[in-house]
Order: structure tokens, then sequence, then C-alpha cells
């Protein structure tokens, strides 16, 4: 029989507040799980937004090579083949708890379980952790299943259990609900039969924690998740000839927020990461790829899987498929980019293998998106449309928290580091190129010729 | 053995099997006159024939996702002959039509301005040389001037719900009709210019039509690929060769049966590094059983956007007596008793309610992925 498989996404969840000395988070459980499993602490997102990451995670692809198009949001590709069709020949059942609207992505299988979509503001607290103990508890899941998690907890609007709305849980809103989430894990954790169950647990990206200390005080700009509750509740009762004017009054508010937020900042002596995570909003049109918003954590626990190990080497999410299929003995499909990370659990030689990293676009208006690569070593990313544009170049060694923008003055790893990208890129034009894969536009001008439009 | 595959785009059976030429070549061929295609527009339909799989496994299951082809998980006719050292040529409507891979040329026609009789003919006479040549040839050629006609002056000229075009069905009928007998002569020239060419001794002729077409007998659809009733689903499939005995089949067969019959009849081992078909070969049939096939369709209504959908929203599930539709787009229902109502006029959904129960489950499995 092979082994069921939790897989547990905790949106915006970074790496360095999951397990890092600068975390002020209360995590026994977390800790515990560390203690019991091996631990990534470079992983990397190939997106700084769900469906992208997503796309990664669940085909082993680059975003771009998925189908799901960051520019259109177009569906899966049919024939791209995801972690659920292999699975599904290997008889295994599926069940989720996902936000609503996953299913539109054309990503996920049939999920078994009538609840599998959840209302986007339930979270573990409101009756998501109870209806997922519930069914671990009950008999409803055949074997082997895989059970697909993705809690919006940390996802902004954050709102904070009272319980654990105070500084001995966080110094900050964001810890603060990692220690309640902490709280929900250690009862969903004890209901998992680690016996005959690998549990994965990660993030499809990280996010600015939008609250700092300076000088022993916090300066908070997170959003307020009780009004963002009502005013959402209030914005899907608007008829759809209202939503221009809807969209407009979102930008300018934000547009209106960004100014004071400006004011307030230009004040303070703040470095460039900090003043980033305060000012950043989500109708900003320049977008931006820092760890902070890709590197997640990643958490493998199963029986007879090493224990306490922490590994530091750089590895992806796109790593995860094939990782995945390694420990229930199944070969991936050739055609992905991720890599398995097998051989480090055993310790045998890893050669690093470099992340593409790509932004998500607004849905409603138009961004400045760029795309780019890591390494351990360096950070690089430009423009989406035009390399000459928005280039950014980091040193990670020396510069971790990506404050220098070094592009300027070293031409030579700019160059190094476009033509990785390069590479990434053209190898899977020209292989389409010849398979010729028309986009959605192109079909339509042949429908039209046969006078189907 | 060669292989020259004909499709007659959008041919009607009713039409078919009194076609003056038509006729002629059934009488001398293993016809199949209920050849249930996957799809009633040709897009979808192809590939469901080229892939011996229903679109809803191979990724083809619109207009518009014929990128979405599973390539690598189907092997196509194109391919598998391809794989067998045969010359893979082919003349089609679009690029959209046929999964490409496999082919060593493929060239799309002008359906407006070129004249299709001669440029099939030149092909003729070029994969005569291959023959010369002691090469394996196969010939796709595509017959699209009845979806020429009907787009020029049906689709460009009505929409699904004229009341002009719906209340002139015999005017709709004429001019169908002219339509098929020049469909009718260009098969005539082909199979004649293969006689004379001496193709015919060593290569088996198939001649298919890919979906039927409307008349006006249902409002809402004025051509086809909105509904599954018979007038469009009711494709034919035909096979000529001498080392086949004529026959007029009238059981119900599935046009994903196509593909697997060609390459029982060209002897070529079904390839176990890919999926594995939906479709049976027809020979036994041929041979005399009787086994019932129930065939499986999906079509996409546009309603009133103006464009069809990204995803099928019509299903229907045939047998041999009965027709089961689910309308996904508004989630209604029919049910038709196909011996005793062939126009499919008389909805039994309330009324044959444990039929409906069994075709709804047959349906539901044969649509799961």
């Amino acid at each position: 029989m092979k082994q069921n498989i939790i897989f547990l996404i905790i949106d915006s969840l970074r790496s360095d507040k999951f397990h890092d000395t600068s975390k002020t988070s209360q995590t026994p459980t977390l800790d515990n799980l560390l203690k019991n499993g091996t631990y990534f602490e470079q992983t990397i997102s190939s997106a700084d937004a769900t469906i992208l990451s997503w796309s990664s995670i669940f085909t082993g692809k680059f975003p771009f090579k998925s189908g799901i198009r960051s520019s259109k949001f177009n569906k899966l590709s049919s024939k791209t083949q995801t972690l659920f069709d292999i699975l599904k020949k290997q008889n295994y059942h599926f069940y989720s708890y996902l936000p609503k609207l996953s299913e539109t992505v054309g990503l996920f299988p049939e999920f078994e379980n009538d609840d599998a979509y959840y209302d986007f503001y339930m979270g573990l607290t409101n009756g998501l952790g109870d209806k997922i103990i519930k069914k671990l508890c009950s008999n409803e899941l055949k074997e082997p299943y895989f059970l697909t998690i993705h809690s919006m907890d940390l996802h902004d609007p954050i709102s904070v259990d009272e319980k654990f709305s105070n500084s001995d849980f966080g110094e900050n809103y964001y810890e603060q609900k990692i220690s309640e989430l902490d709280f929900w894990l250690s009862k969903i954790t004890k209901k998992i039969d680690f016996s005959n169950t690998i549990l994965i647990l990660t993030s499809d990206h990280g996010c600015y924690i939008k609250s700092i200390r300076k000088n022993g005080k916090e300066i908070n700009f997170n959003i307020n998740a009780n009004i963002e509750k009502t005013t959402s509740k209030f914005t899907k009762k608007i008829p759809q000839f209202l939503h221009p004017l809807k969209n407009k009054l979102f930008f300018a508010r934000e547009k209106l927020q960004i100014n004071k937020k400006k004011s307030i900042i230009s004040k303070l002596d703040l470095k460039p990461h900090e003043k980033r995570a305060l000012i950043a909003g989500r109708a900003d049109k320049d977008h931006f790829l820092f760890d902070e918003c890709l590197k997640v954590p990643l958490l493998i626990i199963g029986k007879n899987l090493p224990k306490n190990k922490k590994i530091p080497q750089q590895v992806r999410t796109v790593d995860i498929l094939p990782t995945v299929l390694d420990l229930i003995k199944l070969t991936s499909p050739l055609d992905i980019d991720g890599k398995s990370l097998l051989n480090l659990f055993t310790e045998k030689e890893f050669e690093e293998n470099v992340a593409y990293i790509e932004s998500t676009p607004l849905v409603l208006s138009e961004s400045n998106d760029v795309i780019g690569i890591r390494t351990s070593e360096f950070k690089y990313f430009r423009d989406k449309n035009n390399p000459q544009k928005r280039i950014h170049l980091y040193s990670l060694k020396s510069d971790p928290l990506e404050n220098n923008n070094i592009a300027d003055v070293n031409d030579d790893q700019t160059i190094k580091c476009e033509q990785i990208l390069q590479n990434i890129i053209n190898n899977f034009e020209n292989k389409n190129a010849e398979e010729d894969e028309l986009n959605t536009e192109e079909i339509e001008n042949e429908l039209r010729k046969l006078g189907y439009v | 053995m060669n292989l020259i595959f004909i499709t007659i785009d959008g041919a009607r059976v009713d039409r078919i099997v009194n076609g003056n030429f038509y006729k002629k070549l059934i009488n001398k061929s293993a016809f199949f006159s209920k050849t249930i295609t996957y799809a009633p527009y040709t897009i979808g339909a192809m590939h469901a024939i080229f892939s011996g799989t229903y679109g809803n496994k191979t990724g083809v299951d619109s207009y518009w996702s014929t990128p979405d082809f599973k390539k690598n998980e189907y092997k196509t006719l194109v391919k598998y002959l391809h794989d067998a050292g045969y010359v893979t040529i082919g003349d089609s409507i679009n690029k959209l039509i046929l999964p490409k891979n496999g082919f060593d040329e493929l060239t799309i026609h002008d359906e407006i301005n070129d004249d299709l009789t001669q440029r099939h003919l030149s092909l003729l006479s070029n994969v005569e040389k291959l023959k010369n040549d002691g090469k394996n040839f196969f010939l796709y050629l595509h017959y699209s001037n009845i979806h020429t006609g009907i787009m020029q002056q049906v689709l460009k000229k009505y929409d699904n719900f004229s009341k002009e075009y719906f209340s002139n069905k015999n005017e709709n009928a004429k001019f169908y009709e002219i339509l098929f007998e020049n469909a009718d002569k260009y098969l005539e020239t082909i199979i004649l210019e293969c006689e004379k060419l001496c193709l015919t001794d060593d290569t088996l002729i198939v001649v298919i039509s890919d979906h039927g077409i409307s008349i006006g007998e249902k409002l809402g659809e004025r051509a086809y690929g909105v509904f599954c009733y018979d007038y469009t689903i009711n494709a034919t499939s035909l096979f000529f060769h001498k080392s086949l005995s004529a026959k007029f089949i009238k059981n119900q067969v599935r046009s994903i049966d196509i593909l697997p019959t060609i390459l029982d009849i060209l002897k070529i081992p079904i390839d176990p590094n890919y999926e594995k078909f939906d479709g049976l070969s027809l020979i036994p049939i041929l041979n005399g059983d009787t086994t019932p096939r129930i065939a499986f369709s999906q079509s996409g209504n546009p309603l009133d956007s103006g464009k069809p959908p990204k995803e099928p929203n019509v299903w229907a599930v045939r047998t041999d007596d009965w027709k089961f539709i689910l309308n996904i787009h508004d989630g209604t229902e029919e049910l038709y008793d196909l011996q005793n109502d062939p126009d499919e006029l008389d909805n039994l959904i309330d009324i044959k309610v444990e039929i409906a129960t069994r075709l709804r489950l047959n349906l539901k499995e044969l649509a799961s992925k």
C-alpha cells in the first residue's frame, strides 16, 4: 500500500518566521515537527502569489510552462500533467480544504469530500481547523489518500484571535497569528498517523510584514481585517455594471493610503527592506521579487525519513513534485523543471539548481512585472518585457536583505544572470515553436476564418 | 498496405446513402452508417478520430483546445504510420483541425479560392511516385467545400435563432443538396483516379464524414456544433479494399473505432507506451459480432455569446435504441427513443425514468477524465 500524503500549504508563510533566530512567535508544535522531519532552509517559490506558485508546485514546472499564464490567468493547459494526474493512476483518493475559486484554475482533481472548498475568510480558528480534525478522525478517508490543505490564515487581512493578540505570542500581528496557527497545528498533527503518512508542510509564497519596530516603537500599517471583511461582504453585493466604479474607488483608496504611508515613512530613518515592507500595497503597479515574498519553509516528515535534519542548500518549490514521487517510488515525468531532493536526504552529492522566479500581475489593471533567477549567491530580476529595464541584482551572501542593488556596478554578473534567464525562457519557447502552439488570440483568428466566431 | 484517408466534412448520412457515386462505393465497401462522432464539429471530431479516444481525455474537447492535445499520452494515426515507416502527407482546411504530430508534410488549403479536386489529384500523383519508389504512404485529404458553402450562406447570414432560416427548411435542404452533390462528384473523381493510378490494389481507402449538418431541424442550431442530435452526430465511415468484404452495417459504432480498425487492417501493433484507445476495432463487427457499443458525444452550445464555449456544455450518450442528453449550461436533460422517434422530438425524460437513470450513470462514467 502506498503511503498517504498530507500536503499542507500555509499561504504567505515566510521561512524566516517559520524557523529563524529572528522569529518572535511561540511555536512549540512547529519546533517539535522540525525535530521529527527534514527541513529545507532555503526553499524558493517560483512566484510571489498563489496561483502561479501552485502551478509550479503541482506540475513541477516553472509557471510560464504550465499554461496558467500570469498575464491572462488562463487555466492550466490540459496537456500539462499534474501531481494529481500521476497519483490518480496509482489509485490515490483526493481530498482537500482549499479556498473557494481554487477550482477555477483547472489544476485540481475532483475531490471526494463535499466540503473541499471553503469560504476565503474561514481560518483554522473559525471553523476550518475543526473540519480538518473531524475529517482526519473519521473513517471517510479512503487510502491511499492525498489530502491538500491550504490555510489562508496568514493572508492579508490577518485577524488574530484575542487569546494570541499580545506580545507574549509575537512582536507583531503576523507572528502572533503564527502562534495561533501553531496551536491548531498541534491539534491537527496529533491526528496524523505518521507510520503510513507523509506530511509536507510548505507555503506558496512569502509576504511583506507591514509592521516594524523602530527605536522601541511599533509602526504598524497592517490592514484592519474586520473593516476588510465588512467591505468585502458589501462589495460582493454590488451589481456587475457598477464594478468599474468599484475598482476605481479601490485604486483611489489604495493610492490615498500609500501617500499617507509615504509621508510617515519619510520622517523615519529606514533601510530599503523596511521601507518596501511598510509601503507595499495591493494596487502597486511596480512589482519586485525580494526574498521576503519568495523564500518559504519546506518541511517533510514521514516514516524512515531523516529526523531533525536541516538542509541549507537552495532548493525550489518545483522540486517538491519529483521529491514526492520519489518518496513513494514513482518515476517523474521527463519534461519537468523540478529535481528530486532525495539525494539531499541521504547526503549524496547535490548540485544546486537555479530558481526561475516571476512576479504575479494585477488582475484589474496593468502592472510592471518582473522575471528573474535566484541562486544561493545572487538574485537577479528585471522587467518582464524588456531586459534593459528595472534591472535588479543583489549579492545574497553579503546583502541577504537585498538592500543594495548592484546591477549598475556589476555588469559581468548581470550579463551572466540574464544569459541564464534567457536559456530557461528560450529552451521552452523553441520547443513550443516546434509544437506550433497557438495562443488564445491566434486560435480565435483561426476560428474566425472557419466562420465560428 | 498504404492508406488514403478522405474526410467529407459535414456530409449528412441521409445524403451519403443516396449519393450517386457514394452509393456505388458503399456497395463495394465495409460501410458503417451509424458512426457516432465524439464531437459534431470538425476540430473535436478529427482529434477523437485520429487518437481513437474521446476528447475529454485527450484534451481536445472544444473548438479552442487544439493546443491542449496530449500528444505524449495519445498516439495518433499519423504518428503510428510515421513510426511504421510511412511517408505521411496531408491537406487540411485549417491548422486547428488535426494533431500534426507525425506528418511529414501537412498543407492547409484556402477553402474559398483553391480547387480542391485539382489540388488533391496532384497529391495523388505525388503518392503514386512514392509508391513507385517502393515507399509506403499515408495521404490525408480533407474535402471542405460543404463547410465553405455553409459558412458563406448560413453561418455568416444567420444566427442560431434566425426565423428566416428555420422557417425555410425546404430551401435549406435544396442548398445543402447542391453542396453535397459537389462533394459526391469530388469523391468520384478521387476514387476513379486512385483506380486509374492502380493505387487501390495495395491501398486501404477510408472515407468518413466527421459530422452532419442541420438544415433547420431544431431552432438554436443553424449548422452544427451546438446540440447532440442525430442529424449532426450520426456520421459515417467507409473502408474500401479488396481484402474487406462489402457490408452495410447499421449497428451503432463510434468514430473513435476508426483508428483501431485501420491499425487492425494494416497489422500495426498498438504501442503500449501510450494510453489505451477508447475505441475498438470494427473488424469483429464485420465478422458478425453484434455486441452493442455505447457512444459518447460532447458539443459546445454558444448560447447567445457569438462564440463557441471553451468547455463542452452539451453531453450525450447514445445506444442503438436510446439517447440521453445533459445540457450542462442549464442543467436540463433529454431522453429519446431512437427507434420510434428518430427525429428526437419527444423528450421522455420524465417517463422512462429507469432508462434515464441507467444512461445518466453511463454518461457520468464516460465523461470522467
